[in-house]
């Protein structure tokens, strides 16, 4: 793939604060798109408002705490996952995309300096020795969709690479691994894919990877000493939604399961505002109710039966954790028959880390 | 101050004639020459369109006007200011004064402007969209039917469509109307209804004692479907016997609520009977939650 070509169309301009400047990200970065216009911005400089757009890639370091646990859904079950923002915003464009209804600084924002959530994970993994911690770059933007361009995900993975109790997980719907397959120490490096049925990524994800891309770059990375995950997240219902899952969880049948880390499955659910902010998707005439945590999803008897007839058909192949992201008590209960920290297999995955 | 004729200002450019009516000064003010100066710049009426009307109708000859210079944006300004009505003017009338700075190239004396029309924030975001829409859904903001945005999401709808809507206005409140175009609109994209049996269907809720929950119950079948059964079930186990059967919220949960008082044993013991006779059809409930 043409990296330069690719990312010359994604931005029009590149703005970086003077701190970060002189890193490698914004070497990488100046090295790809050099017939690009790069403006340095002085101490209180902002981006010209007519900029402040998603043609616009903006350079910076991060502020306070770096790594941050998920903040998960009030009344649900969380999983505990740390995330390090690497990036916000995206460039993909999928319909019911979250941060629409979040963000408002709309240049695709990267914090170069990698470095500070690296020491910080690897403070978390030391004050957790028995716990595992999962972390992931990919919360409020893809973990892969600029690494090609930036580079910060290889220190991610060589600086963890020793440590055992860590799982860095790149999640992403693109396919942009090839650039880090050739590490050497990958530790428990985990890339993980989103994914759904081709046509509703044809519809509703963008310019996102297609799904033959992503199982592609899954079957590249196990072999070539990756774990891998697969988030099926968000799960789209509508008239024949089992036409286009079952044959798609059929075709994980072909990866080797040890080399599975974790399932996720979440059903489509958005918050108030999001709606306001999106368009109109046939997705929406479904029935949605509001939650314990202010957002809606399908009705939890639309729900359950889909989730168990998901995790039966994994567990027919699969022994890969399998588990539920932002779902209630109440479903956790029917569809697995008891909470995470009761599930063997889930509860290491589970635990809250010290410190994170 | 310079007298003007009537007639004289009746030809002068309206290019700031801008603001909706409905400020008019007393017939007494108006004869007892107790207005603002009109401001006129060279063959320009910048502000007093209202007091110019009223004076047609009065019969006045002559009105004061004060000759005034700037720019465009400066006028503007005087006429707001002079308009006086921070925070109620109408939609229409930010459109109409987006308007005018768009055609002018003007739109960066937002900053300046916004003062005037409101305690905070700009207004040229709210003009546009409003000047996007169709010439027959903004009548549905100009009568405040709904807001600007809420018409937006229901620009698509035909002429006799917004008729339909118009005479529910009286029926439900501002949010209600809110809620019920949002509805309509996501039955109409998600169900593809053409314009005509969209009409139809309109005609049918409007036709409603309670229009409203008429439509969330065609918008939500099966949440309507499992509140029903469920008010069966209740009606047909408890009615009469002083236990109330609540389910969880959206029927979002794992537990019904029971509750009861009793005044004394023998109450205690009908009641614990009845009870016993529920637990065998429990079934029935839980296949509501799961």
């Amino acid at each position: 793939m043409n990296y330069s070509a690719f990312y010359s169309d994604l931005f029009s301009r590149i703005y970086a604060s003077s701190d970060a400047v002189s890193s490698s990200a914004a070497d990488r970065v100046r090295d790809l798109l050099p017939a690009h216009p790069f403006t340095v911005l002085g101490e209180g400089e902002e981006i010209p408002s007519e900029y402040r757009t998603g043609k616009t890639l903006f350079l910076t370091t991060s502020r306070g705490n770096t790594v941050t646990r998920c903040p998960g859904s009030k009344g649900h079950v969380c999983c505990n996952y740390c995330t390090a923002d690497l990036y916000l915003g995206c460039t993909l464009g999928c319909s019911y995309c979250i941060m629409r209804g979040y963000l408002n600084f709309e240049p695709l924002t990267v914090y170069v300096d990698s470095e500070k959530s690296i020491t910080r994970i690897r403070e978390i993994a030391r004050e957790n020795p028995n716990r595992t911690i999962r972390v992931g770059t990919g919360e409020v933007g893809d973990s892969l969709l600029l690494d090609p361009l930036c580079g910060l995900s290889e220190s991610f993975i060589t600086g963890l690479s020793g440590l055992s109790n860590v799982f860095f997980e790149l999640k992403t719907k693109t396919h942009f691994v090839d650039h880090l397959l050739s590490i050497k120490e990958k530790g428990n490096t985990v890339f993980g894919f989103s994914l759904n049925p081709q046509e509703i990524i044809n519809q509703e994800e963008g310019s996102a990877s297609s799904l033959d891309e992503r199982l592609n770059a899954a079957d590249k990375a196990v072999k070539n000493g990756y774990l891998i995950s697969f988030h099926f997240d968000p799960i789209i219902l509508s008239d024949g939604w089992q036409e286009g899952y079952f044959p798609l969880i059929d075709m994980l049948r072909a990866f080797p399961q040890d080399r599975i880390a974790w399932i996720s499955l979440g059903t489509f659910r958005y918050p108030k505002i999001l709606k306001e902010v999106m368009d109109f998707r046939p997705y929406l005439r479904e029935e949605f109710v509001v939650c314990a945590d202010g957002k809606y999803r399908y009705l939890q008897r639309v729900r359950v039966p889909v989730y168990k007839e998901f995790l039966r058909r994994l567990r027919e192949f699969s022994s890969a954790p399998v588990y539920m992201c932002m779902e209630s008590r109440a479903v956790w209960e029917k569809v697995f028959g008891a909470l995470p920290g009761r599930i063997e297999g889930l509860r290491p995955i589970f635990h809250r880390p010290k410190g994170c | 101050m310079e007298n003007h004729t009537r007639e004289d200002l009746s030809k002068l450019s309206k290019d700031y004639d801008l603001f909706d009516r409905f400020f008019v000064y007393d017939r007494d003010l108006l004869l007892n020459e107790l207005y603002p100066p009109l401001p006129v710049c060279g063959n320009t009426l910048i502000w007093g369109f209202s007091i110019l009307q009223k004076a047609g109708e009065l019969g006045m000859e002559e009105l004061i006007t004060v000759p005034v210079e700037g720019s465009p944006a400066e006028h503007l300004a005087l006429a707001l200011n002079l308009e006086n009505r921070k925070d109620r003017f109408t939609q229409g009338e930010i459109g109409r004064i987006t308007e005018f700075l768009v055609k002018r190239n003007l739109l960066d004396a937002e900053e300046k402007l916004s003062g005037y029309i409101f305690s905070s924030g700009g207004f040229i975001k709210q003009g546009m969209q409003y000047n996007s829409l169709p010439f027959h859904i903004r009548k549905l903001v100009d009568s405040r039917f709904c807001d600007c945005k809420t018409a937006a999401g229901i620009r698509d709808f035909a002429e006799d469509h917004v008729s339909l809507l118009m005479k529910l206005q009286d029926i439900l409140t501002f949010a209600e109307r809110r809620q019920m175009c949002l509805i309509l609109s996501e039955l109409k994209l998600g169900d593809k209804m053409d314009d005509s049996g969209f009409s139809d269907f309109l005609e049918e809720v409007a036709g409603e004692e309670k229009p409203l929950t008429a439509l969330h119950k065609i918008r939500m079948p099966n949440l309507t479907a499992m509140e029903t059964a469920f008010q069966t079930f209740r009606e047909k186990r408890l009615k009469g016997t002083g236990i109330t059967l609540e389910h969880p919220k959206n029927f979002e949960g794992t537990a019904f609520q029971i509750r009861f008082s009793f005044r004394s044993e023998k109450d205690l013991l009908k009641k614990s009977r009845i009870l016993r006779e529920l637990s065998g059809c429990t079934d029935e409930l839980f296949s509501l939650l799961f």
